[in-house]
């Protein structure tokens, strides 16, 4: 409004540059219409992008992990430090003292959620960050170029840059097992990967993950009250399923805020004065 | 047409002095300087930035969307020039670009730093990944970079070197590279429109995707907002335009006189005034929509917790909404005021209004993240500080932008029409 | 003529490649898993020296015991993992090692009612217990209230240790408790029938002699962090700021207006 009182009010001494002036506001409207026209199509694009029916064959692997068992004692991380050689401040399960409504303290246990729609994956600007068909979030630490725009996305902070050079050896080793994957270079970006290289070696070997402690995440494994639970979500007889299905409730970490579909379950303390999760 | 560049001088004492070789060797100083915390940077990595895992993105990010936006200005006159035929506007459509390559090219430097593996900064131009916005944000600077470049080397070739030149004696083979400057010149202006269209829809879509890029972040409350990708736009425009009104009185007025005319710079203060104002106001509009008309805790506990270590809040108000507005009203009536010194101080207000919008929509999802109990959703407060080294690669693209304007400044003609039109 | 070269080329090459295999094919059988321990540290040398001096290194209980080798072949595994099930690998001698059982022990405990396994607190190499960060004690490593309450008591303050109480001298695996195990130390309680009478002596037992750590203190610590969060900008940059400031508010008091209006002709 300001803009036109303040062409009309004014003395057009030259026609042409009073002209000039027009245009470039006409020129400005253009741009809007464009900008807004771009907004609408990436917002409908990262709608349309969601997926959510489960039609997959194969195995899809999950893991639960029940809160009333969970002790805090953090053998999850430092197995997980173990096998992946990780130095003693990264770490890709995290262990939380968190609160209840009603005051308690209980503790959050939290790895790769490995979201089936994960935001990580849809940011990730060289496809470094993939998402496997058997539900794994997977890194290809050769594509990967270190912008942190996936930590940044990542609603539940589960992803590690890599600072510094790799450890030698990481202070958890031998204690808590000995290093299985390969170092990852200095400046990219981390994560944990559902111990696949435990997950695929022992498919190859007949071993079911989930049962067979071989086969199955060190985190699971090195839980020594049996908190986690691993396996298949499709199979009703794996003991994740079990545990699910055994439970009253089941949650997962924002996701009816976020909706990214996490493959890790919780079992919430059964003292809880309010559950999200059964309120929608 | 004279190409006589006035060079100001510095009255000390009873001599003037031309400023210039001081100014440079500042500048040289402060690059030197950047160049040991580069050094530094590249051998130990990024840990010896003040980054960390709850604060990935800093101080660069933040200078990055900051000279991005402060080249805003390119494809508003490249618009203006080629597509709505204003020739007017050329000189000063020429120092846009000059701005808009450096903008960018800062942008490019900066983040080069910043990336965890820098050697592998062609990833994402051959490995495409179309759905991410970074990619997009991308593709774009490298595309419009190259762009800029093309526009951009008409405006060096016709530097006076490449005319009758005392120096074609010394080096002979300038006069050998002269007519090739000369058809270069004319097929870059003959492709002229296309370079424009084609920079306006890349610099528009990327100026855009820059604000997406956090805006679709929904998992971050304060950022995940739906006006953001035209904010950034119209805040770049604003600030773009601005800093192209400082500079345009100081590279044409003080040093060129008689290439532009002063009603051409009112024009563009009045252009910067009038997005200055639409910003505002859209601005208004956005923050009326995130905490008045609606309510998500989220946000409101982000903000209080932001307002406790930071005035997050005033500097809105002061910062991207009063003193735009003041800056917005004066710039429009630039004709009336008349004052170029005043005007040049009120159009510092945009841009640094635009500066201000970029650090703070950058910490404040970074600062105040959001954490994923499930029972006790809390906003958690992360910590920042900047190492030495981040301000020396900072003082380093700043001073590598002001040494390129500075040289352009003074060496470049910036001739109001081309030769052979 | 040419024939002959040829064969003779033949023929180097043929006793040249045997001479390569004959070496290759040597080595191959030595390294082979027929030389426990030796073989072994070839490669593996992580693990050897916890194990050298471990209860296994000096009873002679040698890699082969528990890293099975393939079945059916005899050769180096291809797998990484070769260790069996631990109700195989450890439970299988440890229900009588120096007439313990100590497997049926831990299966009677609290720890094997929820699943615990040997290594979760055994190192497997070593047979020591594992320490977390900060654990003093491998108990500490999950029982961390009961490691705090256990530090201010007098028990600790006397020098005893959880597995004083809970192992007992034959260091059992049940970890439980039972009237005996006061009664080892405190043989005189009964006898005096001081229980009853000194309820004052009882109060002061009670009273921590190490003062806790204050949690309050700890907690409030904690809040701070939360508080004291945000961008910390060097002081210097504030005043760079305020120079700048300065200077464009100078320049537009007392400064003179930028070139001069000159018209084209």
């Amino acid at each position: 409004m300001t803009d036109e009182n303040n062409i009309t009010n004014e003395q057009a001494e030259q026609p042409g540059v009073r002209r000039d002036f027009l245009k470039l506001l006409g020129a400005i409207a253009g741009a809007t219409v464009v900008t807004q026209a771009a907004v609408v199509t990436t917002q409908a694009g990262r709608k349309n992008s969601g997926g959510g029916e489960d039609t997959g064959t194969g195995p899809k692997w999950g893991m639960s992990i029940d809160i009333n068992k969970c002790i805090g004692c953090s053998y999850c991380t430092y197995a997980c430090q173990a096998v992946n050689n990780l130095a003693e401040d990264m770490e890709y399960c995290v262990v939380t003292t968190e609160t209840l409504k009603n005051g308690a303290e209980y503790f959050l246990s939290r790895p790769c959620m490995q979201c089936d729609e994960a935001p990580c994956v849809h940011v990730c600007m060289v496809a470094a960050t993939y998402k496997r068909d058997d539900g794994i979030v997977m890194m290809d630490y050769d594509l990967c170029v270190g912008c942190r725009y996936c930590q940044v996305a990542c609603p539940y902070d589960a992803r590690v840059f890599n600072w510094r050079q790799p450890v030698e050896l990481s202070p958890r080793s031998p204690d808590f097992g000995l290093q299985e994957v390969p170092n990852r270079p200095r400046g990219v970006v981390e994560k944990c990967t559902f111990c696949v290289h435990r997950i695929d070696s022992g498919l190859q070997r007949g071993m079911v993950p989930g049962v067979d402690a071989l086969a199955t995440p060190a985190c699971v494994v090195a839980c020594p009250t049996g908190a986690r639970a691993f396996g298949n979500l499709r199979d009703p007889h794996s003991p994740v399923s079990q545990v699910l299905s055994e439970s009253k409730t089941v949650l997962r970490l924002r996701d009816t805020e976020l909706s990214t579909a996490p493959n890790v379950y919780y079992v919430p303390p059964e003292d809880q004065n309010h559950n999200p999760f059964t309120e929608g | 047409m004279d190409n006589s560049i006035i060079i100001p001088k510095l009255r000390i004492g009873r001599r003037m002095v031309d400023p210039f070789p001081y100014w440079l060797s500042l500048l040289g100083i402060g690059l030197i300087f950047g160049m040991v915390g580069i050094f530094f940077l590249f051998r130990d990595g990024l840990q010896v930035t003040g980054l960390s895992n709850r604060v990935p993105w800093g101080l660069w990010i933040s200078i990055d969307l900051s000279s991005i936006a402060l080249g805003g200005s390119a494809f508003v006159f490249g618009a203006i020039v080629y597509i709505l035929q204003m020739k007017r506007y050329e000189a000063i459509g020429k120092l846009a670009v000059l701005l808009g390559f450096l903008g960018y090219s800062t942008a490019g430097l900066v983040l080069l730093m910043d990336l965890g593996q820098p050697l592998r900064f062609w990833h994402p131009v051959v490995f495409w990944q179309p759905h991410s916005l970074l990619w997009e944000v991308t593709m774009c600077v490298v595309l419009y970079l190259t762009v800029l470049v093309i526009e951009l080397l008409p405006i060096i070739l016709e530097a006076p070197i490449f005319e009758k030149h005392p120096l074609w004696e010394e080096f002979p083979f300038l006069e050998k590279i002269a007519p090739i400057a000369k058809t270069v010149m004319h097929y870059v202006h003959k492709i002229g429109p296309i370079l424009a269209v084609l920079g306006m829809t890349l610099s528009l879509l990327h100026q855009a995707s820059l604000g997406a890029t956090y805006s679709v972040l929904y998992g971050r409350g304060i950022w995940f907002n739906q006006s953001a990708p035209t904010q950034f736009v119209f805040s770049a425009m604003s600030g773009g335009t601005a800093l192209l009104f400082i500079l345009g009185v100081f590279v044409f007025r003080v040093m060129r006189p008689g290439t532009v005319e002063d009603k051409v710079l009112y024009n563009v203060a009045r252009l910067a005034g009038a997005v200055t104002l639409l910003l505002t106001y859209l601005k208004l509009w956005d923050w009326a929509v995130s905490n008045y008309y609606s309510f998500n805790e989220q946000i409101s506990l982000q903000t209080e917790l932001l307002n406790n270590v930071a005035p997050y809040s005033l500097s809105f108000w002061l910062g991207q909404a009063l003193f735009p507005a003041i800056a917005g009203i004066v710039l429009l009536m630039a004709e009336k005021v008349k004052s170029f010194k005043m005007l040049m101080a009120i159009a510092v207000l945009p841009v640094v209004s635009t500066i201000i919008t970029r650090w703070n929509y950058n910490f404040s999802g970074l600062i105040a993240s959001t954490t994923y109990d499930p029972f006790t959703p809390i906003v958690r407060l992360n910590s920042y500080t900047p190492t030495w080294v981040e301000f020396a690669v900072g003082t380093f693209v700043i001073c590598y932008w002001w040494t390129a304007f500075s040289l352009a400044a003074r060496f470049l003609p910036f001739k109001a029409h081309q030769a052979h039109h | 003529m040419t024939k002959k070269i040829t064969l003779t080329l033949a023929l180097i090459a043929i006793v040249a490649v045997a001479f390569m295999l004959l070496p290759a094919s040597g080595t191959a059988q030595a390294a082979g898993p027929s030389q426990d321990v030796e073989g072994c540290l070839e490669c593996h040398s992580t693990a050897y020296t916890p194990w050298s001096q471990s209860n296994h290194g000096a009873n002679n209980i040698t890699c082969l015991v528990c890293h099975k080798l393939s079945p059916g072949t005899g050769q180096h595994p291809t797998l990484k993992y070769t260790v069996e099930d631990e109700s195989i690998t450890c439970v299988v001698c440890h229900t009588n090692v120096a007439g313990t059982n100590v497997a049926g022990q831990v299966e009677a405990s609290k720890h094997g009612e929820v699943g615990m396994k040997c290594i979760t607190c055994h190192e497997p190499h070593s047979q020591s217990s594992i320490l977390a960060s900060g654990s003093k004690i491998v108990c500490d490593n999950c029982h961390k209230n009961e490691m705090k309450e256990a530090e201010s008591s007098t028990h600790h303050a006397a020098g005893l240790n959880c597995i004083n109480c809970h192992m007992g001298e034959e260091r059992s695996h049940t970890l439980k408790i039972g009237p005996e195990t006061c009664g080892g130390c405190h043989e005189d309680i009964h006898a005096a029938n001081r229980i009853l009478s000194s309820g004052a002596k009882v109060q002061a037992i009670t009273t921590p002699m190490v003062k806790p750590e204050n949690t309050a203190s700890e907690t409030e610590a904690e809040h701070s962090e939360v508080k004291t969060g945000g961008i910390s900008l060097p002081s210097w940059t504030l005043i760079f700021a305020g120079i700048v400031i300065g200077a464009i508010t100078t320049w537009v008091l007392f400064g003179k207006e930028p070139g001069q209006p000159k018209r084209p002709n």
